[in-house]
């Protein structure tokens, strides 16, 4: 019976338009902030062989950076690739030196050239035909793609100590480690709220459909009706999460496979797991409460919404459902943040369990004085 | 089978839909429960069929108290006044997921049978919110005879359909009827003929319970003026 429960109510979440909103909304955290930071930083350190103190400068006091210090940058960039045989090249996640023939050559030295030539009189849309023309001829996706112009200058310190840093990431945490629980911070803080709209109108909708009292003078117990909804529930959410993982997963294999650097494959597994099933099963088993106590969709979502904004600060105190770690470090600076984040998730994990058996408590009540007509 | 009512009260707030009502029923057949609008039928059906408490008073089914919801929803199926499925469920899905609610396992030919019995053969693939209101209420009695009640209490089932209609869910009930102890209620006194015992209810009263058509509607109509 259990069984049936939860696979009829699985089909008709996956028919309902709510699943699309919890899939498009976990996908858009995902794409543009986990996925967005790692672009933005990259995971491992390259070597700078340009001049790049005019960039690295403004960045540093968080100046603007202009299409002239772009300009320049790129620059001397080609210059360094056409000395080198080397150029910078982008795949998925990964930045790598990669070697260019001879008429790849050439075209570098034809557009720096072009460039010379026109010095100060060349302005940003030339330019950016110029450099559109040399990344096709190096094969595309390389830094004169212009969403990867910067890509080169992407760094935090000088190189030695971001390979220090990067190194004691891929000793102390196989280097996925760390960016799972970045990973884990980005999805919490989206599914800590967009949950809520699968779980809000779970019961509601046998009230909107006037099939309750069929269910209600059925056999099944309380718990076993409202568990096999709450399973369903957490582990559509899990599921869409874990998909997530997954692709993070595919997108490390592929850094690991360029770079030969090894990672560990279940760490975005294990902090989803870990980190957002516990914000999962909270905000299930809160909404069902909710929603049995008000019999009403809205409520649960109001307050999930006010207890989302509560939560989503950094300051990770004991009473926050989502678990907020934005920063990449390896496991030994983590260490001393571990225990009070084991605690919380104990806590909500169990918190979760009892606000389960109220939700089940009240569903029972109302099936025997049910006062709707 | 043997339904015992002994004094039964059900006050919502300050008014009371239930007044000291006390009744058996006995045996199977067609039980009708006739009263205008605010009457208590449905309380009284509720009640009956766990979805509501009482304020006071016992029942019995089979020597079994109302108190005893696990064993009681085993015993009866209750169709509700107004009710329907889920809308993107086929007529066959929503059969199988109350079959299994009721904690039946049916193989896919004896659902079939289910639905011969109601008419809706045919339409086993179509989604609810293709069925009319007449094909959903034959649906709603498959649902409530999946579990294979010894009680079937069903709140005004005729209720809105044409004569057509009307005739051909009676004609199921009597079918079902032969074997069960089934309880109908209606606000119209035509819709009672049929019926082996016709129970008139008045201000949450019993005003008149026998077997002759032709006295209940009397005492039906006398109270409606």
């Amino acid at each position: 019976m259990f069984g049936k429960i939860f696979s009829k109510e699985l089909k008709q979440q996956f028919r309902s338009f709510t699943i699309v909103i919890l899939i498009v909304s976990a996908f858009l955290f995902y794409y543009t902030q986990f996925i967005g930071d790692l672009k933005q930083w990259w995971i491992k350190p390259i070597p700078l062989r340009t001049d790049t103190e005019v960039i690295l400068e403004k960045r540093e006091k968080g100046f603007a950076i202009d299409n002239k210090d772009v300009e320049k940058a790129v620059y001397e960039s080609m210059k360094a690739d056409y000395e080198s045989g080397y150029t910078l090249r982008i795949r998925g996640i990964s930045r790598i030196y990669e070697k260019i023939n001879n008429s790849q050559k050439q075209v570098l030295k034809e557009a720096i050239d072009e460039i010379e030539n026109k010095s100060l009189s060349i302005s940003y849309n030339e330019f950016e035909k110029i450099m559109k023309s040399v990344d096709n001829a190096l094969g595309g996706n390389t830094s004169y793609s212009e969403k990867y112009y910067l890509s080169i200058f992407a760094v935090q310190g000088p190189y030695e100590s971001e390979m220090k840093r990067y190194n004691k990431i891929l000793k102390e945490d196989r280097v996925t480690n760390a960016y799972a629980r970045l990973f884990a911070d980005y999805m919490g803080v989206g599914v800590g709220f967009f949950v809520v709209f699968i779980t809000a109108f779970t019961f509601i909708k046998d009230r909107r459909y006037s099939v309750n009292e069929f269910i209600y003078t059925s056999q099944v117990s309380s718990f076993e009706y409202v568990g096999g909804k709450y399973l369903a529930d957490v582990l559509i959410s899990f599921f869409i999460v874990l998909l997530a993982a997954g692709h993070a997963t595919f997108m490390f294999y592929e850094f690991s496979k360029l770079n030969g650097d090894p990672i560990s494959y279940g760490a975005f597994f294990k902090y989803t797991a870990l980190w957002i099933l516990p914000t999962i099963m909270f905000v299930s088993s809160l909404s069902y409460v909710s929603q049995l106590i008000f019999d009403n969709g809205i409520i649960p979502i109001i307050i999930q919404f006010i207890l989302w904004i509560y939560s989503i600060n950094m300051d990770n105190k004991f009473n926050k459902y989502i678990i907020r770690f934005n920063r990449i470090v390896p496991y030994s600076e983590f260490k001393t943040f571990e225990n009070s984040i084991f605690i919380n998730r104990i806590f909500f994990t169990l918190l979760s369990i009892l606000l389960f058996f109220i939700a089940v408590k009240l569903w029972d009540k109302k099936r025997v004085d049910n006062f709707s007509r | 089978m043997k339904i015992e009512v002994i004094k039964l009260v059900k006050n919502y707030g300050g008014i009371k839909a239930l007044d000291d009502i006390s009744l058996s029923i006995i045996g199977s057949g067609i039980y009708g429960l006739l009263g205008s609008e605010g009457a208590g039928k449905t309380t009284f059906m509720r009640i009956l069929s766990t979805v509501t408490a009482k304020t006071s008073g016992e029942i019995y089914i089979d020597g079994i108290s109302i108190e005893n919801k696990k064993a009681i929803r085993k015993m009866i199926g209750y169709l509700p006044r107004e009710f329907s499925f889920y809308p993107d469920f086929t007529v066959y899905e929503t059969l199988d997921y109350f079959a299994v609610l009721s904690g039946k396992k049916f193989l896919r030919g004896e659902i079939y049978d289910i639905l011969e019995r109601v008419n809706l053969q045919d339409l086993y693939k179509e989604k609810i919110k293709t069925l009319s209101k007449s094909m959903k209420k034959r649906l709603g009695i498959a649902v409530i005879t999946v579990k294979d009640p010894q009680v079937i209490i069903a709140d005004e089932p005729t209720a809105g359909l044409d004569k057509e209609e009307k005739v051909r869910i009676k004609n199921i009930f009597f079918e079902i009827g032969k074997d069960k102890t089934v309880i109908l209620s209606a606000s119209v006194a035509e819709d009672m003929e049929g019926c082996n015992t016709i129970i008139v209810l008045n201000r949450g009263n019993v005003i008149y319970n026998g077997m002759v058509l032709e006295d209940a509607c009397m005492k039906f109509r006398e109270k409606e003026v």
